[in-house]
């Protein structure tokens, strides 16, 4: 009997060791896809410290902001022939940076529309709608952000 | 300044009523609480938060009344006296080197421990600098919303009706949002750093939780492999650091599973223990909306228990359960019937739900990645699952020292494994994109609660179990 518990000990023991070894290699695994942000912090927080897309897309919002000291819905317009990603991309950081006030891209246009073009940055006013309709250009934020209103 | 204040109450909130629900409860189970009550005061603060908010009340009165509660209960219950605390402050309450030293294998286990815990440490604190908004359901869903409470505090529910669900998941619950916002508006600033220390508390307290757990219902080895294999699960980490709410909801999964074992562990009935799981289920409800399919599944995990115990004391612990969940779900009831649109699965539910029932491709296609997902979770080198298969072959499972907690414990996952199987059934969404985008996640929820019923399933080697 006390040999038994004897073996079951080492082999309890084994059995551990063995399970602390597998998560030993999985914890290696891990280590070695960030090997190089552990290697170089400092490097790695230069690179990466304030880079990020949406930090960075959120810059063009901060002169249009100041524009609304109270909360606005304003009708949004994109790209034409964006892809789809992009559109949505666009659109949902555009109302993130944009909170409290609301986009909509849907539905009757409000007073004042927000045209983002994050790509051709201009508007064309020979043949764009609203412009022909009397609308005008509030501010063009030379950043793709074009405000427009009646 | 005020973000260590704002933080301070929150903490207190939460371990204001950890202390009374462990309140007697010998041996003391000290990192069980220190891991508890963090996140529970989240939860709570939020909870307060928006209820005080939506009464009208503003930010400053909110703060002040939060200290007045804590100041009422430090008196009142004279905290300061209590022997729970004088036990949770001593350093051996934390942790005990003396015992570390003898054990040559402990020590190894503490010291991958510690390893895996301060490179996960690291590897958030890289993720984060890389995407301090966190992944798009964060800074689109969560911290959306919290922008839209904090900068305007009196028409968000005006503002969030207007918000498409489909778009935006307005009807998601506000734990994570009304916190954040909270402390946006304590702060007067949108520091992303809130979003970031709350994502940082729920992932290294679901760690912490469940090694603490495991220790005290078994004992320190298990405790820190169980701790481990969360720590070594790649995928857990990227789900903590990206902001998302599924290990703030698989928290509270977890927390809920273990107060109901304490609750159940002792021959005396201890309401303030059913009370408190069904604060902490209640909170995986006001998380994200899976907690809602948690309480349904948690109430159904109780049926077989009628077989071993007596009904009438069933029926006091499932009270005390809705005791303590009540206010959570009545806030929760009144954001989704005044404030949120309509949930768009449940909303999308009509004549096409028959055809979806009976369409035999779609139960092929969600077995074929239900399937592929057991295979390949998370993303280890080899699949985690022949560890868990391997030691219960080894050990063996039993259900003698927890009885009613195991069997409770493994109906509510199973419950919850055909839940979420049968959403993805009539989900109204293009159903692999459904799947492709969700089913990792659902699995890493009720993946630390699944840990904690394994180890508490595996039969130890002495014979000195607990009686139920």
């Amino acid at each position: 009997m006390e040999k038994l518990k004897y073996i079951l000990n080492i082999t309890d023991k084994i059995l551990l060791v063995a399970i602390t070894g597998v998560i030993v290699i999985q914890l290696f695994k891990i280590f070695e896809n960030h090997k190089s942000s552990f290697e170089n912090p400092s490097a790695y927080f230069n690179q990466n410290y304030g880079n990020d897309f949406v930090t960075q897309y959120g810059h063009r919002f901060t002169e249009l902001k100041k524009m609304f000291p109270n909360v606005t819905i304003l009708s949004y317009i994109a790209e034409p022939n964006e892809d789809f990603a992009s559109q949505w991309t666009n659109f949902f950081l555009t109302q993130y940076h944009l909170a409290p006030h609301l986009v909509e891209r849907e539905g009757e246009p409000h007073d004042t529309i927000l045209y983002n073009l994050y790509n051709s940055k201009q508007i064309d006013p020979a043949t764009n709608t609203y412009l022909n309709q009397g609308w005008h250009i509030v501010k063009d934020f030379n950043n793709g952000l074009i405000l427009l209103a009646k | 300044m005020m973000l260590a204040l704002t933080l301070l109450i929150s903490l207190l909130l939460g371990l204001l009523p950890c202390l009374w629900f462990f309140n007697g409860k010998q041996p003391f189970p000290g990192r069980v609480l220190f891991n508890l009550s963090a996140p529970l005061g989240v939860g709570i603060s939020s909870v307060i938060f928006i209820i005080l908010n939506l009464i009208g009340l503003p930010v400053y009165l909110i703060f002040l009344l939060e200290l007045a509660l804590i100041g009422f209960a430090i008196y009142r219950y004279k905290i300061f006296q209590n022997n729970n605390l004088r036990q949770l402050l001593r350093p051996t309450g934390i942790l005990n080197t003396n015992e570390l030293f003898k054990n040559p294998l402990l020590l190894l286990i503490t010291v991958v421990y510690a390893y895996a815990w301060l490179m996960n440490a690291g590897i958030f604190t890289f993720d984060t600098i890389k995407e301090p908004h966190g992944l798009w359901d964060a800074w689109n869903y969560w911290n959306l919303k919290a922008k839209l409470i904090s900068k305007a505090p009196d028409i968000w529910p005006t503002l969030f009706h207007r918000m498409g669900s489909e778009e935006y998941h307005v009807d998601y619950p506000l734990l994570q949002t009304g916190f954040i916002a909270l402390c946006w508006m304590n702060l007067k600033s949108e520091t992303v750093l809130v979003p970031i220390i709350l994502a940082f508390v729920f992932t290294f307290c679901t760690v912490g939780l469940l090694s603490s757990a495991v220790s005290f219902f078994t004992n320190k080895t298990k405790g820190l492999i169980a701790g481990l294999l969360l720590l070594a699960t790649p995928f857990f980490m990227t789900m903590g650091d990206s902001q998302y709410a599924d290990n703030t909801v698989g928290f509270f999964f977890l927390a809920t599973t273990i107060l109901l074992t304490f609750a159940r562990s002792e021959n005396v009935q201890r309401p303030q223990l059913f009370i408190a799981a069904g604060i902490t289920a209640g909170l995986s409800a006001w998380s994200k909306n899976e907690g809602l399919l948690f309480i349904v599944c948690l109430f159904l995990s109780q049926v077989p228990l009628i077989f071993f115990k007596n009904f009438r004391e069933l029926f006091h612990e499932l009270k005390y359960i809705v005791y303590g969940m009540l206010p959570t779900l009545i806030l929760i009831f009144y954001y989704k019937t005044n404030i949120a649109p309509p949930n768009d699965i449940v909303h999308a539910q009509g004549s096409e739900t028959l055809v979806k029932i009976t369409d035999p491709t779609r139960y092929a296609l969600i077995n074929q990645w239900f399937y592929q997902t057991f295979g390949t979770f998370g993303k280890w080198f080899i699949n985690p699952w022949w560890l868990f298969i391997g030691a219960a072959l080894y050990l063996g499972i039993s259900f003698k020292a927890h009885k009613n907690s195991l069997i409770a414990g493994f109906s509510l996952l199973l419950l919850m494994m055909c839940g979420f199987y049968s959403i993805y059934v009539i989900t109204p969404l293009e159903l692999t994109f459904h799947l492709s985008t969700s089913i990792h996640r659902l699995f890493f929820q009720l993946f630390p609660t699944f840990i904690f019923i394994y180890f508490l399933a595996l039969k130890p080697r002495t014979s000195n179990i607990k009686k139920q």
